[in-house]
């Protein structure tokens, strides 16, 4: 994008609030979207007739199936236990996150584990273990680290525009070649919390990810919790007392030991991104495709003029 | 009628039935948001078809979004976003207008927020004429052939007054050089 479409979309995101609706087969794009979820058109009863005017639908017993009453229990048994285990995971955890919730800076080593061998625990900031929860693929533990990162997450939401920084990184706008890709970003009192997806990467492989973070001025954040899971990594990152969280800030992604992939050595940069802080309700997209912005135009042959016009 | 977050949470329940609830409660919308971005190019089948995708990436994404989401703003987003990327690959993305870094002389240091302050001061302190021509141009993506067809004005006119819309942007922004 131009740098003045870029200043006009951030400055008028009510512009698309402002769009009169028009007519539109609505048949049409409901059939096409059940389609493309690979979905069947739910039928109405037949003989159904409206009622005239003034007149009230007449009530029409309708005999519950025994299977769906079960299916229902089943359903609610579901969210009983995932219940359970959010509650469980909330008193285990919540005396860890009192300090991050004031607002007070993450005081190094004071709640976290020591991590596997293989990761470097000589961070931004210095000697600063981290925890590195195996956390696994179901349902409920991932339920769990996500309502652990609502609590730690402020109440002030803004949404962060995430680019890529450097070209040869670059795919597309916010996915590398190495298929790493940030999906969320959340902000906390104390700095924000990433969601970093890794495509075709083993758990193994993620955890010889190394995630640094500068603002503006290379000052860097510290990381005060990172938990690995298949496919994603979510790390919330912090400053601490008196420095500030605004302004924009540079993601670097650096794969250390292990066997080096075809091409790479050891401590090479896996993947860059730029993250740029907005005043706006976050809209946490899983894709850059539902991102707030185009990715940056990289192609060529979209040119600027040059000198005045008109 | 019921609520964003509560056709939200039927969402997440994969009730198919809020899907078709959503659909005939932000189709019109959506479809006019598609249409508003692709501009003369804009068929009814790709309006059809970009709008069924904002709707399916509803249905995909529902347990990502926040419960207090506003459904509508985020399908236009993504329709919007769907629609743009639509004309990058019909190769319908005529250069805009001089780009303002140009006339720039070195990166304005400003806070993000205080620069969407003074775009909006300039942009919305210009005539109404020329308000609308500008964001249609950089908000809405239209070309100035589009815009003066629109708006019965010759193209010249178009192109003069959004040089003179740029022109006092850069120089709210300059003025106001702001340190971090």
């Amino acid at each position: 994008m131009s740098e003045i479409d870029k200043l006009v979309n951030r400055a008028y995101p009510d512009e698309l609030r402002k769009v009169t609706p028009i007519a539109v087969d609505e048949d049409a794009i409901l059939g096409r979207t059940l389609e493309k979820l690979g979905l069947e058109k739910e039928t109405q009863p037949s003989g159904e007739k409206r009622p005239r005017h003034g007149e009230r639908r007449p009530v029409k017993l309708v005999e519950v199936p025994l299977e769906r009453e079960k299916g229902g229990w089943i359903k609610w048994t579901g969210w009983a236990v995932a219940a359970c285990v959010a509650v469980v995971c909330a008193v285990t955890w919540w005396p860890k996150l009192d300090g991050p919730r004031l607002g007070a800076p993450v005081a190094p080593g004071a709640y976290f584990e020591e991590i596997g061998e293989n990761i470097d625990n000589s961070l931004a900031g210095g000697e600063t273990p981290y925890a590195a929860p195996r956390a696994g693929g179901d349902q409920d533990s991932r339920a769990a680290i996500e309502k652990t990162i609502e609590i730690i997450a402020g109440v002030k939401e803004v949404s962060l525009h995430v680019a890529a920084l450097a070209a040869d990184q670059v795919e597309t706008g916010l996915k590398t070649r190495n298929g790493i890709m940030v999906t969320q970003v959340y902000p906390t009192k104390t700095g924000f919390t990433l969601y970093v997806s890794f495509q075709d990467h083993t758990l193994e492989e993620i955890e010889l990810h190394h995630f640094e973070v500068y603002d503006e001025n290379g000052a860097s954040y510290f990381i005060a919790k990172r938990s690995n899971m298949e496919g994603q990594v979510i790390i919330e990152f912090s400053r601490g007392a008196g420095e500030s969280t605004q302004g924009s800030a540079i993601l670097w992604v650096n794969k250390m030991g292990g066997e080096a992939a075809e091409g790479e050595t050891n401590g090479a940069t896996a993947a860059a991104f730029h993250l740029y802080p907005e005043d706006r309700m976050a809209l946490p997209f899983a894709d850059e495709e539902y991102a707030l912005y185009t990715p940056e135009d990289t192609d060529s042959s979209h040119t600027p003029n040059v000198g005045g016009q008109g | 009628m019921q609520g964003d977050y509560e056709i939200l949470v039927r969402l997440r329940n994969r009730e198919q039935a809020a899907l078709e609830m959503v659909v005939r409660r932000y189709a019109g919308y959506v479809a006019a948001v598609i249409q508003k971005t692709l501009g003369p190019l804009g068929r009814a089948q790709d309006v059809e078809e970009l709008s069924s995708d904002a709707f399916v990436a509803l249905w995909e994404n529902a347990e990502k979004l926040r419960d207090n989401s506003d459904l509508k703003y985020w399908l236009a987003v993504v329709a919007r976003n769907a629609a743009l990327k639509l004309r990058k690959k019909l190769r319908y993305e005529a250069p805009l207008e001089e780009n303002l870094i140009y006339d720039m002389p070195e990166e304005i240091p400003l806070e993000k927020e205080e620069k969407c302050a003074l775009v909006r001061q300039a942009i919305d302190g210009m005539e109404s004429v020329d308000r609308e021509i500008f964001l249609r141009h950089y908000f809405w993506r239209q070309t100035v052939t589009q815009i003066s067809g629109e708006m019965g004005k010759n193209q010249s006119a178009i192109k003069s007054r959004l040089a003179r819309g740029r022109e006092k942007l850069r120089k709210i922004l300059v003025r106001e050089d702001l340190t971090l």
